[in-house]
């Protein structure tokens, strides 16, 4: 399930299509098993957690909506009066960030 | 498998590596033990994706716990921090060293005392200024900023070698000590992890794992120096028992970015790290150009995600921008049970989140006197600043939930001194209460110097292994 979450937030935040999005998961994956232990683990219990949560207000689990809904509460999160939420999303926006922006150049 | 050697270096970066040299050259069998692997200074373009994964720790983030969470970097090859820093070498400012000797009572620890050391290093790693040429764009916009404000700005010499085709190599550790090192006939143990040191009598034994072959080893020796950083020095210690003012001030430069946009081109594919920095407001903070690199760009960016296209379309005319402040707070670095990586705090206080303000305000006036035409700081929520007077909208404190702070520079985790109360080691880096136990790098330094500490760490730890060898032999 872990891995089906990262996936959906890749396939959302990258928007362009010259991306390689499965190379893109592959390097998210990758960073987050170089992130400490002590982020890892919140990191991945929060992961889970968002999923449910918006099983719970959506209907769906997060990595079964549409890319567009996805994004759509993507967008939201990321300007969350919460800091934990924002920073959440900002942990794989970032990462994503980095390599989109790096394929590109 | 045990092996007995003199002297083992735990760490290779700019600290353990001046330690490993100096003591092979003097005829003592060392063993260099480095966490990460061995990867020529041009393994992979600077600042790149690349060079994130092969040559830094945690794969280039790491964040410290704390309000704000600042993120840092740490090298973990072998060369350490001097493979993926930016080059800029300072003096200890000697106003610095006045009081680094009255707080902690260090003794003879001056300018002159230095100065020997200083001009080794300085010949070692070619420190050099850059040619006129080769100044970047967004470099002289800094200093076309301070000379409209009539403020100081400086141009910070590098550890670059220039050859004859006219480009530039950095002198990395691995480019220049280490090499030295292994011609001495010293071992270097690359891609090997300490797991802890043990006192066996008069010796210590050093446990460590090949992270390769995931087989355990150990070292016999009778003296060790450790060289890890500022995070990995006291980590170790600490893991092993030793935690007497071990890992309890960890100092930072807090670092604030700002993508500047400009109405001419100032960025290319090729831009470097600028090497001018305004010392206006030192030693409370200075400001400097940042890697500018597309990802950076957008990073910076990621606050204000409503402007990212602009990064597509307008990159050449961006580049980052830092203030970076001497802090009061400080941190602290533990281990945690079941948890094998370090836990790191950084407590800043208001006066600090207040300084940042006043940092990035001057930071702000003084690109708008460069030309910029819009500003985009590093917190979260806000919005881009387009003329000087916007500069108001910035709190006199920085919000600590939505301001994005990271460091480069680490250090004073393990103070030196006489001072017992306060400091981990003596003048010259004996752990106290330890005969042959030594801390040799980042760690020792005090307190924050406000400047690119490489030259500090270096000229002390040189100062300090030639104490030891002025011991040994007496």
């Amino acid at each position: 399930m872990f891995n089906k979450i990262i996936s959906a937030f890749v396939y959302s935040l990258v928007q362009r299509k010259t991306i390689n999005k499965n190379d893109a998961v592959r390097f998210v994956i990758r960073q987050y098993n170089r992130t400490p232990d002590l982020y890892r683990v919140p990191i991945f219990i929060i992961t889970i957690i968002f999923n449910f949560y918006v099983l719970a207000v959506r209907g769906s689990f997060f990595y079964r909506l549409t890319p567009e809904q996805r994004f759509d509460i993507i967008k939201k999160c990321k300007r969350s009066r919460i800091g934990i939420i924002r920073d959440f999303i900002k942990y794989y926006d970032s990462i994503v960030m980095l390599y989109t922006y790096s394929q590109s150049s | 498998m045990l092996r007995n050697t003199d002297i083992v270096v735990i760490g290779s970066g700019p600290g353990g590596s001046i330690t490993a040299n100096i003591l092979s050259e003097n005829g003592f069998e060392v063993v260099l033990v480095e966490n990460g692997p061995k990867f020529p200074v041009d393994s992979c373009a600077p600042f790149s994706i690349e060079e994130m994964e092969q040559k830094y720790k945690n794969g280039g983030i790491t964040p410290t716990f704390g309000n704000p969470k600042i993120t840092y970097v740490e090298g973990n090859c072998v060369g350490g921090g001097s493979e993926i820093n930016s080059g800029l070498y300072h003096r200890i400012p000697s106003d610095i060293l006045e009081k680094w000797k009255e707080i902690y009572s260090i003794n003879n620890l001056d300018e002159d005392a230095l100065e020997n050391h200083y001009t080794v290093i300085e010949k070692t790693l070619s420190i050099t200024y850059s040619r006129k040429n080769d100044f970047l764009k967004a470099s002289k916009k800094l200093v076309e900023g301070a000379r409209k404000l009539g403020w100081k700005c400086i141009e910070v010499p590098r550890w670059y070698r220039y050859t004859d085709s006219n480009s530039s190599v950095k002198q990395s550790m691995t480019k220049t000590l280490i090499p030295e090192f292994e011609k001495n006939g010293g071992f270097l143990y690359a891609n090997t992890v300490v797991l802890q040191i043990v006192q066996e009598r008069k010796k210590w034994r050093i446990i460590c794992k090949d992270l390769n072959t995931k087989r355990k080893t150990s070292v016999l020796c009778n003296y060790v120096f450790v060289c890890g950083g500022a995070i990995q020095t006291p980590f170790l210690l600490r893991k092993s028992g030793i935690k007497n003012n071990i890992g309890n001030t960890l100092q930072i430069h807090p670092t604030i970015k700002i993508l500047a946009e400009f109405p001419e081109k100032i960025n290319s594919v090729k831009m470097g790290v600028g090497v001018h920095q305004v010392k206006e407001f030192a030693p409370d903070y200075s400001f400097g150009c940042s890697v500018s690199t597309k990802p950076y760009l957008a990073l910076t960016m990621l606050d204000y995600p409503q402007f990212m296209e602009e990064i597509d379309n307008h990159w050449e005319y961006m580049a980052n921008f830092y203030a970076m402040i001497v802090p009061r707070g400080t941190g602290t670095i533990r281990k945690f049970p079941i948890f094998k990586d370090p836990f790191v705090s950084y407590k800043l206080e208001d006066w600090d989140m207040r300084l940042l303000s006043k940092a990035l305000k001057n930071l702000c006036k003084l690109l708008f006197h460069a030309g910029a035409k819009q500003l985009f700081p590093g917190i979260n929520g806000f919005e881009p600043l387009t003329k000087l007077d916007d500069i108001n909208t910035i709190p006199p404190v920085l919000p600590r939930d939505k301001t994005n702070l990271m460091t480069i520079h680490l250090f004073s985790s393990c103070p030196m001194g006489e001072n017992s109360r306060i400091c981990a080691t003596d003048s010259f880096g004996r752990v106290h209460g330890y005969r042959n136990l030594y801390i040799n790098d980042g760690s020792i330094l005090p307190s924050a110097p406000g400047v690119n500490p490489q030259g500090a760490i270096m000229a002390i730890a040189r100062r300090n292994v030639f104490a030891f060898l002025s011991d040994y032999y007496d």
